[in-house]
C-alpha cells in the first residue's frame, strides 16, 4: 500500500513538472475564463437588466462558463502521453491505470479549482456583484465540483485522445454526462448567493459526492482500457 | 522463460498473427527477421502486454520487461535525468548514474528530450529498457537511430545483462540489421504471413545462424 501511495505521489509530481513545462492547461484555462467573462459581461450589460436580474443569473452564468471553459481546455490533456507514448513505459514499469488516472484527476482538481476561484471573481467583476462575504463557502462547493469535474473529464479525455475531432468531441460527449455536476453546482451557488449559507438539509451536497463517486469507480476502471490500444 | 502459444491477432480485415507459437529458454538473445508486415512488431507488443492477442497465451516467467522499439516510452517535455528518475522510481530500481554514464549521456542530463538528436534520444531509450534490470528485453528496430557508436554500446549492454542475470535473461531481437546484430544471436526464427517460417533452434552456433540468416537474404533478394 505504501509503495502504491508512494507511485502515486512521482506519477503526480510528473504531471506537475509536465504542466509546468508545458502551460497548456494552465493557459486554455485561463484564456477560457477571460474570454467566457468577457463575452458574458458584456451580453448581460448589454442586454439592460437590472442589478437585482443579474444577481439572480450569476449562478447559472457562472456554472455555463465555468463547464464550457473546463471542458474545452482538457482536449489536450493527453497529448505528452501520445508523443512519447510515456504512459506505455509506464504500464511495462508496473503503474497501474488507476494510479495513472489518480494522478491526473489530482492535477486537474487544482487546476480547475484555482480556475473557478479567478472565474468566480471576474465574473462577479464584470456584473458588479459583491462576492467576498461567500467566497470561502463558493470555493469549497468550487473544489468539490471541479473534483468531480476532473474525474469525469481525465476519463473522456482519455477516450477522445485519438480523434481528430477532440476539440469539438470532447465538449459534446462531456456536457451532458456532466450535466449532475453542473444542476448540484449551480444550485448550491444560488443558495450561497441568496441565503449566504448552504440550506439546511439541502440535498444537493450529497448529490454531488455519488455523481463524483460514480465517476471516479468509472474512470479506475476504464481509464487503462481508454489509453491502450 | 517465455512461451508464446497460438497466438492469433488481426487488425481489421488484416491478419498479422495466424496461431504463431514459439518458446525462448533463459539465455536466448533470438532475432526475429522477416519482411515488413510480417508480424515482428505486433509479436513483441503482445510478448510485453501493450497489445493483447485475439486468441492464444503468453506466459512470462517475469514481469521486468524492457522494451525498446521506435516508441521512446519517455516524456519529450521531461529532461534525460527527470525521465531515469521517474521509471527508476515508479519501479524502486537501481541508480541509473552508471548506466547514464556507459550510454554516454552525462553531458545531455539535465536537457530536455524532444531537444535532443534522434540518435541521442535512442540511447536515452536503451538506458531507460535496461534500467529496471530486465529478465525479458524486447527491441524492436533497435538500431535504426543508431550510429556505429551507439549499435556497440547497445550490443554491450544486451551482454551485460545476460552476464548480471548468469544467463538467465531472454532477449528477443526484431530487426533488419543482421549484419550488426548476427554478432550476439544465439538463434534466428524467421517470421512470414504471421507464421514463425524457420527457426535455427534454441542455442544455436554461429556458423547455424550465418546459415539461417544467408538463407533468409537468399530468398528476399
Amino acid at each position: 500500500m505504501t509503495r502504491w501511495v508512494k507511485t502515486l505521489g512521482v506519477l503526480i509530481r510528473k504531471e506537475w513538472r509536465l504542466e509546468w513545462r508545458s502551460k497548456e492547461l494552465f493557459t486554455l484555462l485561463a484564456c477560457n475564463a477571460v474570454l467566457f467573462s468577457v463575452l458574458v459581461g458584456a451580453g448581460v450589460s448589454s442586454a439592460v437588466l437590472d442589478a437585482a436580474t443579474a444577481e439572480k443569473i450569476y449562478p447559472m452564468l457562472l456554472w455555463v462558463v465555468f463547464m464550457l471553459s473546463t471542458t474545452t481546455a482538457v482536449t489536450r490533456f493527453n497529448e505528452q502521453e501520445l508523443e512519447g507514448r510515456g504512459f506505455e513505459g509506464l504500464l511495462l514499469s508496473g503503474v497501474s491505470g488507476a494510479q495513472m488516472y489518480l494522478a491526473k484527476v489530482v492535477l486537474m482538481t487544482l487546476f480547475f479549482s484555482v480556475s473557478f476561484v479567478f472565474l468566480a471573481l471576474l465574473l462577479a467583476l464584470s456584473l458588479d456583484k459583491e462576492v467576498s462575504a461567500i467566497l470561502s463557502s463558493l470555493c469549497l462547493v468550487g473544489i468539490g465540483a471541479s473534483s468531480a469535474l476532473a474525474a469525469l473529464l481525465t476519463l473522456l479525455a482519455a477516450v477522445a485522445s485519438t480523434s481528430k475531432l477532440k476539440g469539438i468531441l470532447l465538449p459534446i460527449i462531456s456536457i451532458p454526462v456532466l450535466f449532475p455536476v453542473f444542476l448540484c453546482g449551480m444550485e448550491m451557488t444560488t443558495e450561497l448567493v441568496l441565503n449566504g449559507a448552504l440550506a439546511e438539509g439541502s440535498p444537493w451536497p450529497l448529490v454531488l459526492l455519488c455523481a463524483e463517486t460514480l465517476y471516479l469507480v468509472a474512470g479506475i476502471n476504464l481509464f487503462e482500457m481508454a489509453v491502450r490500444e | 522463460m517465455l512461451e508464446v502459444r497460438d497466438v492469433t491477432k488481426t487488425f481489421g480485415q488484416l491478419s498479422v498473427l495466424k496461431r504463431l507459437s514459439l518458446s525462448c529458454a533463459p539465455g536466448d538473445v533470438t532475432l526475429l527477421v522477416g519482411a515488413n508486415g510480417a508480424g515482428k512488431s505486433t509479436l513483441l507488443r503482445i510478448v510485453a502486454g501493450l497489445s493483447r492477442p485475439d486468441s492464444g497465451s503468453v506466459n512470462r516467467s517475469s514481469d521486468r520487461i524492457g522494451f525498446l522499439s521506435h516508441h521512446l516510452f519517455l516524456y519529450g517535455k521531461l529532461s534525460v535525468r527527470e525521465n531515469m528518475r521517474l521509471f527508476a522510481s515508479v519501479r524502486g530500481s537501481q541508480d541509473s548514474e552508471q548506466l547514464i554514464e556507459r550510454l554516454e549521456l552525462s553531458k545531455v542530463i539535465d536537457r530536455p528530450l524532444c531537444e535532443l538528436s534522434k540518435g541521442t534520444q535512442a540511447r536515452v531509450g536503451i538506458a531507460r529498457t535496461f534500467l529496471e534490470r530486465p529478465r525479458l528485453v524486447l527491441l524492436d528496430e533497435p538500431t535504426s537511430n543508431l550510429d556505429e557508436k551507439g549499435t556497440a554500446l547497445l550490443l554491450a549492454e544486451i551482454q551485460r545483462r545476460q552476464v548480471e542475470t548468469d544467463g538467465e535473461c531472454v532477449t528477443l531481437v526484431a530487426t533488419h540489421d543482421l549484419h550488426r546484430m548476427a554478432s550476439i544471436a544465439t538463434r534466428v526464427v524467421v517470421l512470414a504471413e504471421g507464421k514463425v517460417f524457420v527457426d535455427s533452434g534454441s542455442g544455436a552456433s554461429a556458423e547455424i545462424v550465418a546459415q539461417v540468416l544467408d538463407r533468409y537474404r537468399e530468398v528476399n533478394r
